[in-house]
């Protein structure tokens, strides 16, 4: 069972780590639709693996589900660092316990 | 005490941190060189080699645990000193005005004369009041970037703050009002900062230790900038340098440039920051930036240095996720530019 509550969801952008309560989710890889995510968690805890859509994952100290993965924008070679930061590339759903 | 002399203290001590940093990487090799011919050594006697190696052990240990306190010591100082800038509004420039304070929550903030204009935030983002409070220590960690993907400003502060400390800009508190003077211009902001709408956790640029100077330059590159919303379409690191410090700055084109140049810019003390390229239609590029732990996209990190195999040193605005040491070859073939500013103080 999955809550539908929006601060339920999290949106892990290209450029950025994403806070999940006390642990931060950066994205590391895309293939996609396969994304590379790092989990750390507090206390210098960190993972990091592939997620295809309808993974599991931990972090913060709850269950995610990877909704749905999304490729990023091509560039120019010599965009400025932090174009396309704010893209979602992942949407993740949290679990009920 | 005068501005001059406490940039003159902090850029003495950084040099100093610079070369205690060095002589402790020297120390901590030789002790592992020594420890490991020990235990080498030590092998070929059954009864004694696994005491040798126990004994060895610890010796790398305290070597990184007295640079560590040392060069925390030494950063420290630093951010005492910078404090004392921050507390003393330069010399010659007008006193900070005295405005009301503004309503912070609800409704939209309410033009201020002589305050400069709240800059437009992303969405799930209000502004609640902040005292500023000035780091513990200054160095590369001491800012982060925060929900924005804003990594040249702080790269670029990163990179300021590990190499030229000095230059950073002074923050001070006035009556109603946050003063973040940077060369030529003074900033006059509310007090007031971006936090999460739900949490309240500063949402964007921060420093680990919570303290707000970080965030109100931040808040300063924002009004400087058009707003959160356009500093978070990315940007030029030189052109955030160059607003920093007020020195002149300059680009490097990586793939156009040798080792030796590379090497040499790496080395020379200055602050700089490397871009990295997107990866986006490379799947070797790409494969070559997970290996050094490169993010995936456009970024920006600050230039710590080169090790002792001559690999390049970057530290990542994140605060975490630092990359491996990236050889030259790699570097080269990874990074589009090295953007920095000069640090002599000849005018």
């Amino acid at each position: 069972m999955t809550t539908t509550d929006p601060a339920a969801t999290v949106r892990v952008r290209l450029g950025y780590p994403v806070p999940i309560g006390a642990a931060s989710i950066t994205v590391l890889g895309v293939d996609p639709p396969l994304v590379c995510l790092g989990v750390d968690d507090p206390g210098g805890h960190e993972t990091t693996a592939w997620y295809a859509p309808g993974n599991i994952l931990m972090a913060g100290g709850a269950r995610w589900r990877v909704v749905r993965t999304s490729p990023p924008p091509r560039l120019a070679p010599d965009a400025p660092p932090g174009t396309a930061g704010d893209h979602t590339v992942a949407v993740l759903e949290r679990l009920a316990r | 005490m005068g501005e001059r002399p406490i940039r003159a203290a902090v850029q003495s001590l950084t040099s100093l941190r610079t070369a205690a940093g060095a002589d402790f990487r020297a120390l901590r090799a030789a002790v592992v060189g020594r420890a490991e011919a020990a235990v080498r050594a030590a092998a070929a006697v059954a009864a004694v080699g696994p005491a040798v190696a126990e004994l060895a052990r610890p010796m790398a240990t305290v070597a990184d645990e007295a640079a560590e306190a040392t060069l925390h010591a030494l950063d420290a100082e630093v951010g005492r000193l910078l404090a004392l800038l921050h507390d003393t509004p330069p010399p010659g420039r007008r006193p900070p005005f005295v405005a009301p304070s503004p309503s912070v929550a609800g409704g939209p903030p309410v033009p201020v004369p002589g305050l400069a204009p709240e800059p437009e935030l992303t969405d799930g983002v209000r502004y609640a009041e902040h005292p500023l409070t000035p780091p513990a220590a200054v160095g590369a960690g001491f800012a982060r970037q925060g929900s924005i993907s804003d990594c040249h400003l702080v790269a670029a502060l990163c990179a300021v703050a590990d190499r030229a400390p000095w230059l950073l800009p002074a923050v001070s508190a006035g009556d109603d009002a946050v003063l973040v003077d940077v060369p030529g211009r003074r900033y006059r902001l509310r007090p007031t900062l971006p936090v999460d709408a739900g949490g309240g956790r500063l949402a964007y640029a921060h420093s680990p230790d919570g303290s707000t100077l970080v965030p109100y330059v931040e808040k300063a590159f924002a009004v400087y900038g058009g707003g959160y919303t356009a500093l978070g379409r990315g940007g030029l690191p030189v052109e955030a340098l160059y607003w920093l410090t007020g020195r002149p700055s300059y680009l490097l084109r990586v793939p156009k440039a040798g080792d030796d140049i590379v090497a040499a810019l790496v080395e020379s003390g200055q602050p700089a920051v490397a871009c990295s390229r997107p990866f986006d239609d490379d799947r070797s590029g790409a494969a070559a930036a997970l290996r050094y732990r490169l993010a995936p996209v456009a970024h920006a990190y600050a230039v710590h240095g080169l090790d002792a195999e001559r690999r390049v040193l970057l530290h990542n605005p994140w605060g975490r996720r630092h990359p491996r040491p990236v050889p030259l070859d790699v570097f080269r073939d990874l990074f589009t530019r090295i953007d920095w500013c000069e640090t002599d103080d000849d005018d």
